[in-house]
């Protein structure tokens, strides 16, 4: 027995089986033949060319694995290493593109909606804690917009700024005291104004106020451009309330035409 | 010979070597056969279906080797595929790969050249959660935005603004800048505004804020050797009392400005916030000396005397150094 290419398998069945042999013949001339026949089988399909002629014409099954030592050729290329079933992200190439339109872009985007933030939003220049603005929730309907205790709000308009509101103003009113009842034209967080008697007054806060809070006033006597002479002053000074009194040169309580008082506090 | 199919080598095998006619048989009837038999093994193979009749019960490896009648030229070791590659494993099925999910038809070139772009679905769900979804999204953490410098290298400050990167001109929208380690400032651009939704008031400067502030009580102070107490103050640093009725009021270093053109409004009350709503003692005050660091406080009775009033509030007003000063108001005198 003997395992033959192909070709040679050829040459030697020609051979041994020819016509001009058969009278030697014998039992063993066939059944060798045969027996090489059969063993060569696997052998040729082992190193047959099954790329050109002799193609795979269907589909092949491999109940077990298939194994290549250069790879897979597809129509569009060839696959030299295995899939692994998962990558790794990082493993991709082109990831600095924009691929993902659902998400912002770091040199700068528009959101299409809400953005939450539980840090603060800053330069970026060191430790964020302090710097730039954030928003602190208070409660479900209350929301504070913070600037950080290491920031000033500028406005690039006038290069003004400020890094506190207490230089703001917490009240203010404008009343003329001459008619009947007395006509407010100008308020803020004052909730009511009383007119206790001629020339005093007490006005009623919208939101407390911290006691020591500064009042200025000033007040008229007349709405033109003359001057009536009369002094007010922000008498008592409550957290709810405040009292408003006018006099003129003669310490006598009057009606004033023209009454403002503006009111800071730290609270 | 000839290549043959299995169906005809066997009908040849049947017809030429029968049993009923063996004397009649030839070499060539059993040497044709055996040679059609070797001749087609190939091309038997390869028009065989090996996904249903036959399958390989084995592994299949397909090596690289040498062609001795090819001057020993490497061959072997590619499969190829024209329609693809179908996984019946279990690993693909537990990936929940069905139908056509099974089949591979291109080929996987390997990590670091599959470009991120190609992927399907880039657009779909939130595959990323660590990345802010334009959709509307929380940050946890702190957001940059430039506007400092690191090594001595410039990071460009970036707006946040309703259009984001669509504005015309840097103007619209906040940025930020570093001014020191401890020291950030949050810009609002030359076009815009602060709006306070609750009651749509706007501001477009500080410059309307009170600058300073202070109230105290000149006729007592709370510790012994004190004769002035500080109820309330901002940007104030010191009071002196001058004599009676005259004061000096110190600004904060970082409240001082370069020039003494500034408002003062003054009011005093010679008595107290404790008192009832008479309690009424007119008095007057005004500011005559202003500079950059100091101004001045006077208060004086109806009679011209100089009074240490009760209750004195003091406000300033004015435009500090660097900052734009708005137009002065015009003069107009009437005809």
């Amino acid at each position: 027995m003997a395992i033959y290419s192909l070709d040679e398998l050829l040459r030697q069945l020609n051979t041994r089986l020819s016509d001009a042999s058969s009278d030697f013949w014998t039992e063993d001339t066939i059944f060798y033949a045969q027996l090489d026949l059969a063993e060569s089988i696997l052998p040729i399909v082992q190193s047959g060319n099954f790329t050109g002629t002799y193609s795979f014409k269907n589909d092949v099954l491999a109940k077990k694995t298939v194994s290549v030592e250069k790879g897979l050729q597809f129509p569009t290329g060839k696959q030299t290493v295995p899939y692994p079933g998962t990558m790794s992200h990082s493993d991709f190439i082109g990831l600095e593109n924009n691929d993902h339109p659902q998400y912002v872009t770091i040199s700068g985007a528009s959101m299409s909606g809400n953005l939450g933030i539980a840090g603060y939003i800053y330069s970026g220049g060191g430790d964020a804690e302090g710097k730039g603005i954030t928003f602190r929730n208070i409660s479900e309907n209350e929301e504070r917009f913070v600037i950080g205790e290491k920031t000033t709000l500028v406005f690039d308009n006038d290069k003004s700024s400020i890094n506190s509101i207490t230089g703001t103003v917490n009240g203010f009113i404008s009343f003329d005291a001459t008619t009947d009842p007395l006509t407010v034209n100008s308020s803020l967080n004052i909730e009511k104004i009383e007119h206790v008697s001629k020339g005093k007054f007490v006005l009623y806060f919208t939101n407390d106020l911290s006691g020591n809070y500064i009042a200025i006033t000033n007040t008229n006597g007349t709405a033109d451009l003359d001057i009536s002479f009369a002094k007010a002053a922000c008498s008592f000074r409550k957290p709810d309330s405040c009292g408003f009194v006018v006099q003129n040169q003669f310490n006598q309580y009057i009606n004033s035409k023209t009454n403002d008082i503006i009111i800071l506090s730290i609270s | 010979m000839a290549e043959r199919t299995i169906d005809t080598i066997l009908e040849n095998i049947r017809t030429r070597i029968a049993d009923n006619n063996s004397g009649d048989i030839s070499a060539a009837d059993i040497r044709e056969n055996m040679v059609d038999i070797a001749d087609s093994i190939l091309y038997n193979v390869s028009i065989a279906d090996w996904s249903t009749d036959y399958q390989f019960l084995n592994d299949i490896s397909l090596v690289v080797n040498t062609d001795p009648e090819q001057d020993n030229a490497e061959r072997g070791g590619t499969l190829t595929v024209q329609s693809g590659i179908f996984f019946d494993t279990v690993d693909a099925k537990a990936l929940g790969l069905t139908g056509s999910e099974l089949f591979q038809t291109v080929p996987y070139p390997g990590p670091g050249e599959i470009s991120h772009t190609n992927l399907k679905d880039l657009d779909v769900g939130n595959p990323h959660p660590q990345y802010l979804a334009v959709s509307g999204d929380s940050m946890v953490g702190h957001l940059g935005m430039g506007g400092y410098t690191v090594s001595g290298v410039e990071v460009d400050a970036n707006w946040i603004s309703s259009q984001g990167p669509f504005q015309a001109n840097n103007t619209l929208g906040i940025y930020f800048e570093n001014k020191q380690a401890d020291i950030e400032h949050v810009h609002l651009g030359s076009g815009t505004i602060l709006e306070f939704d609750v009651d749509h008031s706007i501001m477009k400067s500080a410059v309307g804020l009170a600058h300073a502030y202070i109230r105290f009580d000149a006729t007592q102070g709370i510790n012994e050797g004190e004769d002035i107490t500080v109820l309330s103050s901002y940007n104030i640093h010191q009071i002196k009392r001058i004599d009676q009725g005259k004061f000096e009021i110190y600004f904060k270093s970082n409240a001082v400005f370069d020039h003494g053109d500034y408002v003062v409004v003054a009011h005093s009350n010679g008595t107290g916030d404790d008192g009832s709503i008479e309690d009424m003692d007119l008095v007057n005050a005004a500011s005559v000396q202003r500079s950059g660091e100091v101004f001045s406080l006077v208060v004086q009775n109806d009679a011209g005397q100089y009074v240490d009033a009760k209750l004195n509030d003091i406000v300033v007003y004015g435009i500090p150094s660097g900052v734009t000063p708005p137009d002065l108001a015009t003069v107009y005198v009437a005809p």
